[in-house]
């Protein structure tokens, strides 16, 4: 219980919180995603990240997935560069803000191609690169919406391998264990032949 | 020792050459539906599957096959050059057959235009697009190719957000005393019941619609009362548009009090399908998606596609091309009964003709893997991954490998 909770405050301590402005929008909007770096990229970690958002229209869908890379890039293709398996929808309120949920990561191989990937270095997918910087993109109103989505970048890196106690503090105590276990032995023995 | 490894280096490239010459120019293959010819093939039915079986259509119609006779005046001009021994990529279209869709008037219309009894289609079909699975009765002679997956969303409108049960619709569309006003449902955005007790104006759907009959099917088939309602010409509304419901100048037509569904493929995909002018506001009105459970002992959901992959979502179904078991089935004398009994992902049935040409695309359809397949000379994309991403540009999602029949990429119904 004590290294769960030690490993929570440590990820909190390095987690970031990434925002994506939609300025060119009609509506001024930003996306909050958290955590957006240090997110366990390990296969089979179902990570998870909180996707809030204000300034979309009032009762709209926002559409997200998670993506390899943005519409900055000319060859941007929301079927081949997203993930449609883990996408979901939210529902903005009556003044276009959500106040967030949990959206389920996957890490490792992209399950509908599994083509590429988003993970911890050193991973590969079957058929492509993983990525360890992925991007979670808001589509309002229908997952074909490339005009007006938001894109906000992720980072993958494998959880901080935090001992409970620190080795400085952990070697000289087993040490000195070592030392009073043989010193107990010897003891006994040498009790043992005076009787 | 040297002339071992001087063997095995031989035997090496030679079995690199070929696999290269399958890919790039082979025979058509014996034993398939080639015939070095091209056929024009036609398809029917579904309104659900119509726009996404268009997009496979355009990437077989491209897909590369025999070197064609290019010969301006030749008499066998545009067939494979060289017939019998024509050479070509064996992985796409060999033929170069051509497939086109005729307009949708429903799955039951069209899997009924393949039967020995039926009537056909105009024009007449080869194939059926269906968005249900066939019926016993109607698999003794077609065979079911599932290549796609979809949610049944249940839709309310304005400001009527809504959390039902299968009992819920049950009691709706049986227009059952003491369940007709909106007080006896949940709002979702309360958790508590409406508090207004506006009639439920629950809506019907056109007779011989896959996604009338897969939700009816989950609804435990309820017989429809006088409650449910009809465009006020008398005909129940075509599938997956909600504009003609809203636009309808009948009695009660406050659209908070309506309930419908239609495919979340569609829905998500179209957002003009799920939007429209209300007469009896004056203004555009938007569906909402209802929060569904099968009984309330799980948390209600609305559609997604991560509950449509992991199979959470209350109302889901395969979508299907459907064939003439005797031109394409799973079992090795093809239109005989039993189980698929597949080697691999072969697909057997006819060896030439039309019948031939939708054996053929039900292979190319139903390959499991990006191995089977060649690569886009256009986008340099293979084909699998193209075949996957039109699935996904409709809204859909792919058959999930829990779902598949062994060898196959798709989930394969048969008698």
């Amino acid at each position: 219980m004590t290294m769960r909770i030690k490993r929570i405050a440590v990820a909190a301590g390095v987690a970031a919180v990434g925002i994506a402005g939609f300025a060119a929008a009609a509506n001024a909007a930003s996306v909050i995603v958290t955590p957006s770096s240090g997110i366990d990229g390990t296969p089979g970690a179902n990570p998870s990240v909180n996707v809030s958002w204000t300034g979309l229209l009032p009762g709209q869908y926002g559409f997200v997935e998670e993506c390899r890379k943005t519409d900055t890039d000319p060859t941007f293709n929301y079927l081949n560069d997203c993930s449609s398996y883990n996408e979901v929808q939210f529902k903005s309120d009556n003044s276009g803000n959500y106040a967030g949920s949990a959206f389920a990561l996957f890490t490792g191989d992209e399950p509908g191609n599994g083509d590429w990937g988003c993970g911890n270095a050193g991973l590969t997918a079957s058929g492509g690169p993983v990525y360890t910087t992925c991007y979670i993109r808001i589509a309002p109103g229908t997952p074909t919406n490339s005009a007006s989505d938001f894109f906000t970048p992720i980072s993958f890196s494998p959880p901080a391998n935090t001992p409970e106690v620190p080795l400085n503090v952990l070697l000289p105590l087993g040490g000195a264990a070592v030392l009073g276990g043989a010193y107990m032995i010897t003891r006994k023995r040498q009790m043992a032949n005076v009787a | 020792m040297k002339i071992k490894r001087f063997l095995i280096a031989g035997v090496s490239l030679g079995l690199i050459a070929a696999t290269f010459a399958s890919n790039t120019a082979s025979a058509a293959p014996s034993g398939s539906g080639y015939d070095d010819s091209p056929d024009v093939v036609v398809g029917g039915g579904s309104d659900t599957t119509y726009l996404v079986q268009q997009r496979l259509d355009t990437l077989y119609n491209g897909a590369p096959g025999c070197a064609l006779d290019t010969g301006t005046t030749s008499a066998t001009k545009a067939k494979c050059a060289g017939a019998p021994a024509s050479t070509g990529d064996v992985k796409g279209n060999y033929d170069h057959d051509v497939l086109v869709d005729a307009a949708a008037i429903g799955s039951g219309a069209g899997i009924n235009s393949l039967l020995p009894t039926g009537v056909q289609y105009n024009p007449p079909i080869t194939y059926a697009r269906s968005s249900r699975v066939p019926s016993s009765t109607e698999l003794a002679s077609t065979t079911g190719w599932g290549f796609g997956r979809d949610a049944i969303a249940v839709v309310t409108f304005g400001t009527r957000q809504a959390i039902l049960s299968k009992q819920d619709l049950f009691n709706m569309y049986s227009c059952l005393p003491g369940f007709t006003t909106w007080d006896k449902f949940t709002d979702a955005t309360t958790g508590l019941k409406f508090t207004d007790t506006d009639t439920v104006v629950p809506w019907d759907m056109n007779a011989s619609s896959g996604t009338r009959s897969t939700f009816v099917t989950w609804m435990g088939n309820p017989t429809f009362g006088t409650c449910v309602r009809k465009l006020t010409t008398g005909i129940a509304p075509f599938e997956n548009d909600v504009k003609p419901l809203l636009a309808d100048t009948n009695v009660n037509n406050n659209p908070n009090d309506f309930v419908w569904w239609m495919s979340f493929g569609d829905w998500k995909t179209y957002p003009y399908t799920n939007t429209g002018l209300s007469a009896n506001t004056g203004t555009s009105v938007a569906s909402n998606l209802v929060a569904l459970t099968n009984d309330y002992t799980v948390a209600p959901a609305t559609p997604t596609a991560a509950n449509t992959n992991n199979q959470t979502y209350p109302v889901l179904r395969t979508l299907y091309l459907v064939t003439k078991n005797t031109d394409a089935d799973c079992v090795t004398t093809p239109g005989a009964a039993g189980a698929c009994n597949n080697a691999a992902d072969t697909v057997y049935g006819a060896t030439s003709g039309p019948g031939g040409a939708v054996r053929q695309f039900v292979s190319w359809l139903c390959h499991p893997s990006s191995t089977s397949h060649t690569t886009d000379t256009v986008t340099g994309v293979n084909y699998k991954t193209e075949i996957n991403s039109a699935i996904f540009a409709e809204g859909f999602q792919t058959v999930p490998a829990a779902l598949r029949t062994s060898g196959y990429g798709c989930s394969v119904a048969t008698q």
